[in-house]
């Protein structure tokens, strides 16, 4: 990445403090470093709700963040998520300096897998030592037994009995959810929080329900609240 | 032009061996040309709960390895004139076959017979490659225990892997009165979590121990309602429809006082 001799010439050369590159993974939102924190995330907010912001409507999207030798602190990252945010089919995965080769990545169990950023869905029983990755969101329309893994960089829906694991946001996006007709998991993530059933014999799901954060922490209601945390 | 069928559970000790032998002797019994072959090397049991362990010359291992024909390896049971063994081989370990050599010998005997059952051994390594590599079909053996089962579902997704289709569940040595107590999975959280079509339910039975081990199929005996049940499984691979055996043992007189008392 060139440096510039000041912020002037760089918008002269048409260049904003935000690029955008799509790449077979997903996007790429390049931080140009020349800007201030403030700079960027306009640039950014305007980017995904101005006018060009039906560019990024559509499927669920992972989106990975290059910020050059930027140092971000905590609150900037926070910021960038909050920003992120705004579009619910922009999943963000890495944050970190791709051109220094030390990308963070929360999760990179995924990263071999062809990128489709569609939903994946799988017919059948998710059985005993099997295990599903995807990007994006994954259903299963099927159950999902003890011994069975959902790993997913999405939300994860099994129109059927949840009894496995699963994994929602594996790559740490919090806004993730888990949802099934019966929920009677071993053990759900969402991103980097982990919870397991109560010790005991289970009890039979009555109703569908989802598990998701709230305030970092792991929360299961009934599937019907499920419009209530996405608002 | 006969089936082949594998016979297989995941866990040891659930009783592939006896399910097999019975399920043999049954069809058997029911006039089907029966092969039995034990896929089990290094660890055979088939010819012992058969009586046949005195009488082997040549094992499957000797078969594949050419060191004598098919024919010569195969013992006929002299109780059952339709039902034929093929021993393992207890000298050698599981390396010592691959999944093509026995696939080719199944594929041998199965123009002579109605049924060709392999019986499985336990785990799901080399020895279960080897033992499914020649089935069309798979009877999956299960206890009603919370480890068998997890065993049984990882077992039944590796048979669908290898385009095995449509497993068939057996639950094996099931106490009726641990399940009514709760103290045992029933029937219904089994094949509810399985999801795959039950051929039969076999009660937990002490003759089927005392007649393994005086080497000969519990199904002989019409009193030993294990007995019933593995015929009953015979049946309906044969497609006949059978009901369910009804588990409830009879209570005693005192018992039904009881129950009207409300104290059991």
């Amino acid at each position: 990445m060139s440096r510039h001799p000041d912020n002037e010439t760089v918008w002269r050369q048409g260049h904003s403090p935000v690029t955008i590159k799509g790449s077979r993974i997903g996007l790429t939102f390049i931080l140009h470093p020349q800007f201030s924190m403030e700079e960027v995330l306009a640039d950014l907010k305007e980017k995904l709700t101005g006018k060009q912001a039906h560019l990024f409507s559509g499927p669920t999207i992972q989106v990975i963040v290059s910020t050059g030798d930027r140092e971000l602190s905590e609150s900037d990252i926070q910021s960038l998520r909050d920003v992120f945010r705004l579009r619910k089919n922009l999943t963000l995965g890495t944050i970190g300096s791709l051109t220094s080769g030390q990308a963070e990545e929360p999760s990179g169990i995924l990263m071999h897998e062809t990128a489709n950023h569609y939903p994946k869905v799988h017919y059948g029983t998710v059985r005993s030592g099997m295990r599903l990755e995807h990007y994006g969101d994954i259903v299963v329309v099927g159950d999902v037994n003890p011994g069975g893994q959902i790993i997913a960089g999405g939300n994860i829906v099994v129109m059927g009995t949840l009894r496995g694991m699963a994994h929602a946001g594996c790559f740490g996006d919090e806004q993730s959810i888990i949802a099934a007709v019966y929920f009677m998991p071993t053990q759900i993530r969402i991103a980097n929080v982990i919870s397991r059933s109560p010790d005991g014999e289970p009890k039979q799901a009555t109703e569908m329900e989802f598990a998701y954060l709230l305030e970092g922490q792991m929360a299961v209601d009934k599937l019907q609240h499920l419009s209530n945390i996405l608002m | 032009m006969g089936e082949t069928v594998v016979v297989t559970s995941g866990k040891g000790g659930v009783g592939k061996t006896t399910t097999s032998a019975n399920l043999g002797a049954a069809l058997a019994l029911l006039g089907k040309k029966v092969c039995l072959v034990d896929t089990d090397i290094g660890l055979r049991n088939l010819d012992v709960v058969l009586g046949m362990e005195n009488r082997i010359v040549y094992d499957l291992v000797d078969v594949v390895t050419g060191q004598c024909r098919l024919e010569a390896a195969l013992i006929k049971d002299k109780r059952f004139d339709n039902l034929t063994m093929l021993a393992a081989s207890q000298t050698k370990d599981k390396s010592a076959l691959t999944p093509e050599a026995v696939k080719k010998v199944i594929d041998e005997l199965k123009p002579s017979y109605d049924y060709v059952i392999i019986d499985c051994p336990a785990g799901i390594e080399q020895g279960f490659k080897i033992a499914i590599a020649g089935a069309e079909r798979a009877i999956v053996v299960t206890t009603a225990e919370n480890a068998a089962v997890r065993d049984a579902d990882r077992v039944i997704g590796l048979l669908e892997a290898a385009k095995i289709k449509h497993p068939k569940l057996i639950i094996n040595r099931v106490r009726p009165h641990m399940m009514q107590q709760g103290d045992m999975l029933d029937i219904e959280d089994i094949t509810s979590l399985l999801a795959i079509d039950l051929l039969g339910v076999v009660p937990d039975d002490e003759f089927v121990i005392a007649s393994a081990n005086r080497g000969e199929p519990a199904v002989v005996n019409p009193n030993s309602r294990a007995a019933i049940a593995y015929r009953n499984i015979a049946r309906r691979i044969l497609g006949d429809s059978v009901p369910l055996m009804i588990l409830d043992e009879k209570r005693s007189f005192m018992g039904r006082i009881k129950q009207i008392f409300g104290t059991k």
